[in-house]
Order: structure tokens, then C-alpha cells, then sequence
């Protein structure tokens, strides 16, 4: 078991350093805070522990934006979105590990959710254990420090496209030819979602269909930088970042906010250096990825990142697809020792690595969706969450659509050409949304045949396999009850990863996702009232 | 999920598988009667899993005070009698004050609480920064502490009746909305979901808001309207928020979890019907700009979810147990809680299967009779949240 580490606290806005562990480290401006200390020889992991839990940076990290600025004394500092540097700043981390997390290794019912701890089964000692619970949660103290007052503004278009990666490109392109009135909305200084990294490798560009870079620089004038955390009953949405807080008003909304490859489910998938192909994109551009790695592949866009990082990298590819360079089927269990990865794979063989990049069926980024009425089901024989049909109770009257691989079923390429067949559609001519309505994809077999006990599903509430298990025996089932049951899917980062690995154990959904799907601090969304003129 | 044959014949079916229904379910099959519990959506869809989970005994009637005495005693026993602590939190309840009326008005409710023993205690602006340090003193007078009063996590409620039932093999139809009943000589003989045909002797229906829809299938109309309320829950902080407080000057009501997390309300904001059970930017920036009127401490800290669900209101806020003799024989409804369901469930699971069993009315149920309507012996409750 690894050392935990607990949280990162800036204490100054004046020095240009990061301390890490009593190391200062200079970070230039713009350059990533996770890249920074990562250079330092730091592994950014932070284990979430439940009652003790404060996780804030991770290796995967720039999936949730919402943890860069977490537990940071005040906000402003780092761009919750870019995780880039925008201040100097002075960054000390902290490697004291809390109570809760000192038994989370020891005890197998700490740690996990709550609702299912040994100890208070019981009732016996409640009392006591409660108080113990209360005094020794490291969660941050709020109190005393600077509040943040964010510009808040409205914002009103004909069509609001949510994503700029190659879905919201393909409509953006299909609006701009019929010259509709459209915003584009995406956290990212760099437009193209999961490829924007992919851009700077001259073998991924060329594998892409589509001038994104030139689309890029088209699209700028009529993009916001920002987050959208939902759609409300008024037929609003709530667009958040760089100290800024929009409403936005459409008369049409397009999801267009892609998927994202869920952590795999061996033992030790919450490990530092366990990180997605993206990341693993990141990584590389900035210099930071190094041999030796371990790739782990499930699908086409993992397989194409191999073949471009390949011939540098050398790396060892582990996948259950035919792929003719591959060593083993699975990972059964990653171990970290002091210095790396120890990987053992099924058939039996160990290697040392720095990282495993996983890239797995992708799960839709459905938390929008979802919330706005859109179901989705698990598709065992593929392995993935697809949309089913737009049912239950919308959010509100405003006409929303899907493009791209929110749907959970087009490959990259495809994700483009369905943004453009949304576009076509929006503005009325079916011919040419017809012409691009993409192929069906290859059925990929399931891969869920390894499941280890201990794997992670959930890092945010701190649910594995065996609490699922545990859900079962309590005869506890379906998505609703296990969610209920274990925490899953209930925490900051809104069930970004955790779903579909939840849904690959319980072959079952759909899910209600709650508003705002990015947490908003509440002196941002009063500053959006009235009331706060009384304040 | 057990086979269900439409030949077999039930002594209750349960209809509404909410905290109530489970709680009337175990207290029946407990007494041996063969029970079948039937549920539109999964156990606890409806307003269970939507609440704010606090219990508390001072209300402004005293039969609702009686009731809760009794009911907290149930509470706080469930995790003995059932194997699941439902972390229970006697964590009080804080009430702001800020005008001389409000101040009368809990002086003078105090004194029928603690003629019934569970006065609380009165707070000035000092004390009520001793118990919540962070609080903003403008404008407040005082503050009422009521001890009695807590928090409690209801999931292990229904987790734990669920467990018992599916060990006394009491069948739990989930996705199964009734879709009408047959009657006969004025008695209900069975529920139909769909073409499935269950007979039962008795029917309960606990189907909280739902519920006058439930009867309308029998021409039974309940004055029980539902009224659309939302809840957010933030991220967790370090807990320095030990009672459940309620600002009745800022409209607005906060508790904090012991996973950290800080979970409220405002008092007033809701809409009567059956509305989507969706989420408005209204109720976000209210709730936000009062909570931090309230606690200006928690400015920075992000509101993570929110959701709504459906407060089951009756004419006096209070609920409804029993029959009533216009209704056809057999039917019984245990609903309208108008938002103390949850508390409640325990005990109010335990009367009904008593008097369904007996045929006697237990003291504590029998200010609840549908009849009171009629007779306008309506109880006095204004203590809504």
C-alpha cells in the first residue's frame, strides 16, 4: 500500500514556486500544474477516502476539472478548467495521511461507502464512532478566506452546441454553411475535445478525416470558454469558468460532449501512473510520458495512439482485440513499489513499467444527457453504454439533440460526420444529413470477463467491486439501488468515469444524473439573483 | 422477485413501496399475515429517497408532538430491531430568530412541548454563535434549540424494512403500477396491474402523493395534493454544522451530513401539482444567495446536486390513517404526510398494521382519521418546512 497522500494547499499568490514535499519547483506561467509536478518526480495521485476523503489531483486529473481548484485556499489561482498556471503560485503538498485514510488500508469495511461500513451496522459504539468519524475527516475548512466573486453575465443564440470536440466541429461547419446562429460552448482553451493533444502528432492528424485545426480558428469567433453544468426547467443553462458565470439562453441545444474511456477493472486501476489514452496524449506533447508503458486497448482509437507513440516509445500492448503486436488479453492486477508499476498480465508474465495507458469502449459523457431526459442502456454484447431513446421526464421544454459519440456509438471519424448530419438536420436539409449518417461501427466482443474484487469503480466515493458484490447479497439490485447502496456515482465528478464500469458489473441503467453537473460554488450561482442585493 | 400466481389470495396487499408502505409490510407480515407489497417504480422512487432527513418532535400540534415522542423513540430503536443503523444524529434542531412575534410564538410553544417533555431551550445572539460560530448575527434575536430533534439517513431506512421483508419472504413487486381494482358488494376484492390480478382481504395504500391517484380507480377521492419542493446537497467540508437549522427569517433550512456534505432547502418556494420532478435556476440562485446569508462561511463551497421530490399535503398538514365508511370495505390509506413521511414511517407503519389487525384504532392514530375532514376536526399544523 502506497503512502497516501492528502491534499495541496496554495499558500501564496506572490512566489513563483511549487513546493512539492518541501521541494520548490518553479512552474512557468501556462504551463500545467499536474505537467509541473509531474517533471518534479512526483506521482500526482491523491486517494479520496470516505469520512477523510480530499482527492485533488490524480494522473487523470484533467478529466475533472472540478478537483484543480477543490481544496485550494480560494479560487482563481489555477484555472479550474486548463489546470494551467495562470499566477505564480506556491504549491506545498502535503503528505500527512488523515485517520480515515490510515484505516482505509487496514480495515476492509473503511473506506468504502458508508452506507455499508461494518461499524455502524452494528449500532454498537455508534456514538463514539461518529465522533471519531467527525474529528478526524480531513476535509477541508471553509471560513476566512478570499471569496471570488465571479463576472456573471447572459448570454442568448438561436443554437447552443455543448462540446468542441469533433462532433461540435462537424455542426459547427454544417451551421456556419447555412449560416445559422449558433454558440459553441467548451472548458478547453483548445478546441477538439479528446483529439486536441492528438492534433500535435503528425500520425494521428493524418488518420483524421477533417481539417480540425482550420475549423478550429473558424470556429473561435462564436465559442465560450466554459463549462455548461446543465439544463434547468426554465429552459436556461448555466455556463461556469474563468471566474465567470453565464446564463445562457437557446432556442436549441445540441449535446455534443463526447465520451470518455473508463478506468478498467483490475486490481490496482486507481494506481498513480494508471492513466487514459488521452491523458496519455497530454503527457506526451508535454514530454512527460516515458518508457517504460504498458498500453492496454479495447478499442479503435486506442489502437491508433499505439501505432503513433509506438516507435518511440516501445511500448507493451495488452489487449483483448486481435491486434497482431500483442502480448496478453487482460491485466489482472497493477502493483505499485517504490520506484513503478509492477503489471501481471493473464498469462501469467510480469512487467515493470511508469505507466499503463488504458483505452477502454468509450461510456458517453452522459451526466447532460441523462439529465436532460435522454436514457441510456448497457449494450452487453458491446460492451457499452449507448443512447436509447429520449424518454422520461425532460428537463424542460427546449428541444435538445445529440451528436456524436455522446450517443455512445460512432468511432472517432464517425463522431465528425454525425455533428455535421445534427447540423444539416438543424437547419431542415435532410438530403444532406442523410448523405453523412455514418456507417454502423464494428462490434467490438465485451470485455468484461476479468473483474477484480479490489478494482475501483467509483474513486470518488471510494466504491470497488466487492461493495457491488456486497449490494447483491443485500439483495439491493439495479442501478438505482446499488447507486444508493454503495455511493457510486454520487460524487464530485457526477459519474464522468464511474458509470459504465458500474453498469459493465450490473448490466443495467439508466441513471439520473442531478444538476449542476459541475459543482458550482454558491456564491457564483447567487450572483446570478437578485437576492443578492440583500446580501 | 418470487412468481406471484393470482390464485393465491393475501391477507394485505400493500400498495406503495416508500418508507410507509415497507414499514406497514414488516409490521404485518411480523404478525404473521400473508403480505404482498406492490410498487409503481423501485422501493423508494417517490419522495423516500428525496428528503431532507431530519426528524424532530416540536411541531405546532399536539397530537403531532405525541406522534413524533413515540415516533423518534421508533427511530432511534431501528437499528436494534432491524440490523440497520440509520445514523441516527441527535444533532438538535436550531431555529433563528429574529422577530419579537417568532420568539412569543416558540415561548408559547415550548410550553405545551415541555408539559409533554421535550421542551427545548431558548438561545440569545451569544449562544447561538457558540453552537454555529460561522452564523451572521445581523439581525437575529435569538435562537430556539430543540434537542430532541436530528438527523438520520433514510436509505438505511428502506434498506433495512427490504432486507427483513425479502427474509420473511414477503413479495416486493417493483415496476408494477395498479391500474385498477375490482369491486364487488361494496368491498374490494383485487388490484390489477395490468392483466395480473392480485386478491387480497385488505388494501393499504401508501403511495404518499401518488395516492389520490391510486383511489380515484375506486371513486375515492383523497385531499391530499402533492407540492413540488427541491433539495441540494453540496460538497463536503469539515463538519462544523451540528444541528439541522432553520432561518425563518432568510427562508431557508441547512443541515450538514457526516460525510461532510451540507444539504438544504428554502421554505417557500414550491409548486402545487404533479410537475416534473426536475430542477429550476430559481430555486439554485434563492437557495444559494440565502444559504449565504445565512452562513456567509460558505460562499466558496460548490453545490453538487440538487433534486426534487413531492411534499403529499393535506388540508391541515397532517397525515391521513385509516377508512372511512363511504369508501368501499377493505380500503385502507395511510398518506399525506405533508413532508414528515420519513420520520414518521416507523411508527406509522406499526399503527396501521395494528389496527389492520386488530380493527382497533391505536390512541396515537386516531386524530388521523379521513373523517376528520368531514367533521372538521382538522389539526392545527403550521410547522411545515
Amino acid at each position: 500500500m502506497f503512502e497516501r497522500l492528502i491534499g495541496f494547499v496554495i499558500l501564496s499568490s506572490s512566489v513563483p514556486t511549487v513546493s512539492v514535499n518541501g521541494r520548490l519547483i518553479t512552474v512557468e506561467r501556462g504551463t500545467p500544474l499536474d505537467v509541473a509536478i509531474k517533471k518534479a518526480g512526483f506521482r500526482g495521485l491523491f486517494r479520496s477516502v470516505k469520512f477523510g476523503r480530499l482527492r485533488d489531483i490524480m494522473d487523470d486529473s484533467y478529466l475533472y476539472p472540478q478537483y484543480k481548484c477543490v481544496y485550494v485556499n480560494g479560487y482563481g489561482f489555477v484555472n479550474p478548467l486548463s489546470f494551467q498556471v495562470e499566477e505564480d503560485i506556491t504549491v506545498i503538498i502535503d503528505r500527512r495521511a488523515s485517520f480515515g485514510s490510515t484505516l482505509s488500508g487496514k480495515l476492509p469495511f473503511f473506506g468504502v461507502g458508508f452506507q455499508n461500513s461494518g461499524l455502524i451496522r452494528t449500532g454498537f459504539g455508534w456514538k463514539i464512532m461518529r465522533r471519531m468519524i467527525l474529528s478526524s475527516a480531513n476535509l477541508p475548512k471553509y471560513g476566512g478566506e478570499k471569496v471570488v466573486r465571479p463576472e456573471s453575465g447572459r448570454l442568448t443564440t438561436d443554437i447552443l452546441i455543448v462540446g468542441g470536440g469533433p462532433a461540435g466541429m462537424g455542426l459547427a461547419q454544417a451551421l456556419l454553411e447555412k449560416n445559422l446562429d449558433f454558440l459553441l460552448v467548451d472548458p478547453n482553451p483548445t478546441l477538439g475535445g479528446r483529439i486536441r493533444y492528438a492534433l500535435n502528432f503528425p500520425q494521428l492528424r493524418r488518420a483524421l478525416n477533417f481539417d480540425a485545426e482550420g475549423l478550429a480558428k473558424i470556429i473561435a469567433t462564436r465559442r465560450i470558454v466554459g463549462l455548461f453544468t446543465g439544463l434547468y426547467e426554465e429552459g436556461v443553462g448555466l455556463v461556469v469558468g474563468q471566474n465567470r458565470i453565464l446564463r445562457v439562453e437557446f432556442s436549441r441545444l445540441v449535446y455534443a460532449n463526447g465520451s470518455k474511456c473508463p478506468p478498467p477493472l483490475f486490481a490496482g486501476n486507481d494506481s498513480p501512473g494508471v492513466i487514459s489514452v488521452d491523458y496519455a496524449l497530454r503527457l506526451r506533447h508535454f514530454g512527460v510520458l516515458t518508457s517504460p508503458v504498458v498500453f492496454y486497448v479495447e478499442d479503435e482509437w486506442g489502437e491508433m495512439v499505439y501505432r503513433a507513440l509506438k516507435d518511440d516509445l516501445l511500448p507493451v500492448l495488452v489487449s483483448p482485440l486481435d491486434l497482431e503486436d500483442k502480448v496478453a488479453s487482460h491485466i489482472k492486477q497493477v502493483r505499485l513499489s517504490s520506484k513503478e508499476l509492477v503489471v501481471t498480465l493473464d498469462n501469467g508474465s510480469r512487467v515493470k513499467v511508469k505507466y499503463v495507458v488504458y483505452s477502454t469502449l468509450r461510456q458517453p459523457n452522459l451526466e447532460l444527457p441523462a439529465q436532460a431526459g435522454f436514457a441510456y442502456s448497457f449494450s452487453a454484447q458491446r460492451g457499452k453504454i449507448v443512447c436509447t431513446e429520449a424518454e422520461g421526464e425532460p428537463s424542460s421544454n427546449t428541444p435538445v439533440l445529440l451528436a456524436g459519440s455522446v450517443t455512445g456509438l460512432y468511432e472517432l471519424n464517425d463522431a465528425f460526420r454525425h455533428g455535421r448530419a445534427i447540423g444539416y438536420t438543424l437547419s431542415g436539409d435532410m438530403d444532406s444529413a442523410l448523405k453523412l449518417v455514418p456507417p454502423p461501427t464494428v462490434v467490438h466482443p465485451s470485455t468484461t470477463g476479468v473483474v477484480h474484487q479490489d478494482a475501483f469503480v467509483c474513486f470518488c466515493e471510494d466504491v470497488r467491486v466487492r461493495d457491488f458484490v456486497l449490494a447483491q447479497h443485500k439483495k439491493l439490485r439495479g442501478s438505482e439501488k446499488t447507486k444508493r447502496f454503495t455511493g457510486w456515482g454520487t460524487g464530485v465528478c457526477q459519474g464522468k468515469l464511474c458509470i459504465a464500469n458500474g453498469m459493465r458489473i450490473l448490466g443495467d441503467g439508466p441513471y439520473t444524473q442531478r444538476l449542476p453537473t459541475q459543482p458550482t460554488p454558491l456564491a457564483w450561482l447567487a450572483s446570478l439573483g437578485d437576492e443578492t442585493s440583500e446580501l | 422477485m418470487k412468481p406471484v400466481n393470482s390464485n393465491i389470495e393475501y391477507d394485505v396487499a400493500v400498495i406503495g413501496a416508500g418508507a410507509v408502505g415497507l414499514a406497514t409490510s414488516y409490521h404485518l407480515a411480523s404478525k404473521g399475515m400473508r403480505v404482498i407489497l406492490i410498487e409503481k417504480n423501485y422501493a423508494g422512487s417517490g419522495s423516500s429517497t428525496r428528503n431532507a432527513a431530519g426528524f424532530r418532535v416540536h411541531f405546532n400540534s399536539e397530537h403531532n408532538v405525541k406522534f413524533m415522542v413515540e415516533g423518534r423513540r421508533r427511530l432511534v430503536g431501528f437499528g436494534g430491531e432491524i440490523g440497520w443503523n440509520p445514523i441516527i444524529f441527535d444533532s438538535g434542531y436550531l431555529w433563528l430568530l429574529s422577530t419579537e412575534a417568532d420568539l412569543q410564538e416558540f415561548k408559547r410553544l415550548n410550553t405545551m412541548w415541555s408539559s409533554l417533555g421535550v421542551g427545548g431551550r431558548f438561545l440569545d445572539t451569544r449562544e447561538v454563535r457558540e453552537v454555529i460560530p460561522e452564523l451572521n448575527p445581523q439581525g437575529l434575536l435569538g435562537g430556539f434549540y430543540g434537542p430532541q430533534d436530528g438527523t438520520f439517513h433514510h436509505d438505511l431506512i428502506l434498506f433495512g424494512y427490504q432486507e427483513k421483508l425479502a427474509g420473511m419472504g414477503v413479495p416486493l413487486l417493483e415496476s408494477s403500477p395498479v391500474t385498477g381494482f375490482n369491486v364487488s358488494s361494496r368491498r374490494v376484492r383485487s388490484v390489477l396491474i395490468g392483466s395480473k390480478e392480485i386478491r387480497a382481504e385488505r388494501f393499504v395504500v401508501c403511495a404518499g402523493a401518488w395516492s389520490p391517484q391510486v383511489t380515484a380507480m375506486l371513486g375515492v377521492s383523497l385531499p391530499i395534493t402533492p407540492e413540488r419542493r427541491e433539495l441540494g446537497v453540496t460538497e463536503p467540508v469539515k463538519h462544523f454544522i451540528k444541528p439541522f437549522v432553520i432561518s425563518l427569517k432568510n427562508r431557508v433550512y441547512f443541515a450538514q451530513g457526516l460525510r461532510g456534505e451540507i444539504r438544504g432547502g428554502v421554505t417557500d418556494m414550491f409548486r402545487k401539482g404533479y410537475y416534473p420532478l426536475v430542477s429550476s435556476l430559481e430555486w439554485t440562485v434563492a437557495y444559494a444567495a440565502r444559504l449565504i446569508k445565512t452562513l456567509p462561511t460558505v460562499s466558496n463551497v460548490r453545490l453538487n446536486r440538487q433534486w426534487s421530490g413531492y411534499y403529499e399535503v393535506t388540508p391541515d398538514h397532517s397525515q391521513i390513517m385509516g377508512a372511512h365508511p363511504s369508501w368501499p370495505e377493505g380500503l385502507f390509506v395511510a398518506a399525506g404526510f405533508s413532508g414528515h413521511g420519513m420520520m414518521m414511517s416507523p411508527l406509522a407503519g406499526e399503527l396501521m398494521a395494528e389496527y389492520i389487525a386488530t380493527g382497533r384504532i391505536p390512541d396515537l392514530m386516531r386524530p388521523y382519521s379521513p373523517e376528520r375532514f368531514d367533521e372538521n376536526r382538522l389539526i392545527d399544523e403550521a410547522m411545515v418546512f
